[in-house]
């Protein structure tokens, strides 16, 4: 009986506990909803999840939309064109587009320091190989 | 104790079965560029494992989840500019070992099938760099694939597998993605693995210019020398993933076209510019030639001194991808697709 009591207790304070950490914030913001779209193909689960952050420039998931303008909520009928007219909208001002390139890596990268100690290794395991040639 | 344990291992492993002869120019810098591809390629599979740990296939993530490994992930970079710079470098060896097979006739009796294996090792291989052009999913990663998809259309129903049409809700990139990390590596290994048997079956060839056979070394040794070579690939790889960091856009505007395919592929931009279904033609007809070499080319010669239209093919197939290649880098667009 003692032994029940300290069960039901101990399960009532676990629950308490749980109600207490979860109610903790009353002014709960209400459920943003996730713009639904037209497409099953573009619906991406648990935007508000995103460690990256949410889009907000375009979504280049509209990828093969007729219209340049890209936009997040794809109109319900607009077909799916899979080649690219890509001057349609010559008229419109184009953005401009920075092409990548190669760059110079920054020494203040994380882990620099390792990296050039990992390269280190891979000059010494090279070198050593090359003066002693074991096997060979 | 030790010699023990190494016969405890060599009788269960099987190693004496890699106990046997080999031509000794098989230890030289041309005779191992297989090698050093394929460990360029280990590399590869290793990285890019290690990267799948950090990538969203999904065309809304894909290039932020980069900018985020790049940016924000401990040794990020470093981990993708391995990826990149091995991919390089396998491209480079990949390309100088074909032309030393073709320059010592090694693709004749009875090697014509592991030519044949050899060219689809090559194509995996261009595709799994295609592939990781697109996944990256900036201005470059989008045009390609836009071309790509153009392309497909083309082929109508032949082209249908490779468009979103086949398979309607899934993204593309998604798809993309399990063949870069999945489909394309299997088959690419399973081909590899029997590139190395036939290379074993056939045996490694011997000098076009030899009168006798060639002096032998231990197959060990060789294993010994790939494994020198090997880590000077590596090496290679290190150095340049720390000091030039690969390129990588912001997330693609779409519609425009303003960008020029990797050098790998320019080639074929320039091409494209003369006259635009030579994206369709160009690669299946280089294909069709390559796949074509051991069946036309039934010299039995194999010194190049004694193959003079064998060279002046050479010759004039690397010159013309060469200038496509640099006329591709230095024109610009003059059509739209």
């Amino acid at each position: 009986m003692k032994l029940f009591s300290l069960l039901t207790a101990a399960i009532f304070i676990f629950v308490a506990q749980n109600a207490i950490a979860h109610s903790g914030h009353k002014e709960e913001s209400p459920p943003v909803p996730i713009a639904e779209s037209s497409d099953p193909m573009y619906a991406t689960e648990e935007k508000e999840s995103d460690p990256f952050g949410g889009s907000g420039l375009f979504s280049p998931s509209d990828l093969f939309m007729q219209d340049e303008v890209v936009s997040d909520k794809p109109a319900a009928n607009e077909s799916m064109k899979t080649e690219g007219s890509h001057n349609e909208n010559a008229d419109h001002k184009m953005p401009e587009v920075e092409s990548a390139k190669i760059k110079a890596v920054e020494t203040s990268s994380k882990g620099y320091g390792i990296a050039a100690g990992i390269t280190l290794c891979a000059g010494l395991l090279f070198a050593g190989l090359t003066f002693i040639r074991p096997g060979e | 104790m030790a010699n023990g344990l190494t016969k405890i291992l060599q009788d269960r492993l099987g190693i004496h079965l890699l106990d046997y002869d080999i031509p000794e120019h098989s230890n030289s810098i041309k005779y191992s560029l297989g090698g050093m591809t394929l460990s360029s390629f280990g590399l590869l599979l290793i990285s890019g494992i290690l990267l799948a740990q950090f990538f969203i296939p999904d065309p809304e993530r894909a290039n932020r989840s980069l900018q985020y490994l790049t940016d924000q992930v401990y040794l990020g970079w470093f981990l993708r500019g391995i990826h990149f710079w091995a991919g390089e470098v396998l491209t480079v060896t990949m390309t100088l070992h074909v032309i030393r097979v073709f320059f010592t006739a090694s693709y004749k009796n009875p090697r014509e099938i592991n030519w044949l294996i050899g060219i689809g090792i090559m194509l995996m291989m261009v595709t799994l760099l295609f592939t990781g052009t697109v996944l990256k999913w900036d201005q470059e990663a989008y045009e390609a694939l836009a071309h790509f998809l153009w392309v497909a259309d083309q082929m109508g129903v032949f082209g249908l597998p490779l468009t979103e049409a086949f398979a309607q809700g899934v993204p593309l990139l998604n798809r993309i993605y399990m063949a870069h990390i999945s489909l394309l590596p299997i088959i690419a290994i399973m081909m590899i693995g029997l590139h190395l048997f036939y290379i074993k079956y056939h045996k490694l060839s011997q000098l076009p210019d030899a009168t006798k056979p060639a002096k032998n070394i231990p197959f060990m040794k060789h294993m010994a020398y790939l494994r020198r070579s090997g880590s000077g690939i590596f090496l290679l790889i290190c150095l340049l993933a720390l000091t030039l960091s690969p390129p990588l856009g912001e997330e693609p505007i779409l519609g425009l076209e303003v960008t020029k395919p990797p050098w790998q592929f320019v080639w074929i931009y320039a091409l494209e510019n003369v006259w635009v279904p030579f994206l369709i033609v160009a690669p299946p007809v280089i294909v069709g030639f390559l796949v074509a070499i051991p069946i036309v080319d039934q010299n039995k010669q194999r010194y190049w001194k004694k193959r003079p239209l064998a060279m002046i093919v050479l010759i004039g197939f690397i010159a013309t991808f060469a200038g496509l290649i640099i006329w591709g880098t230095i024109t610009t667009m003059t059509h739209s697709m």
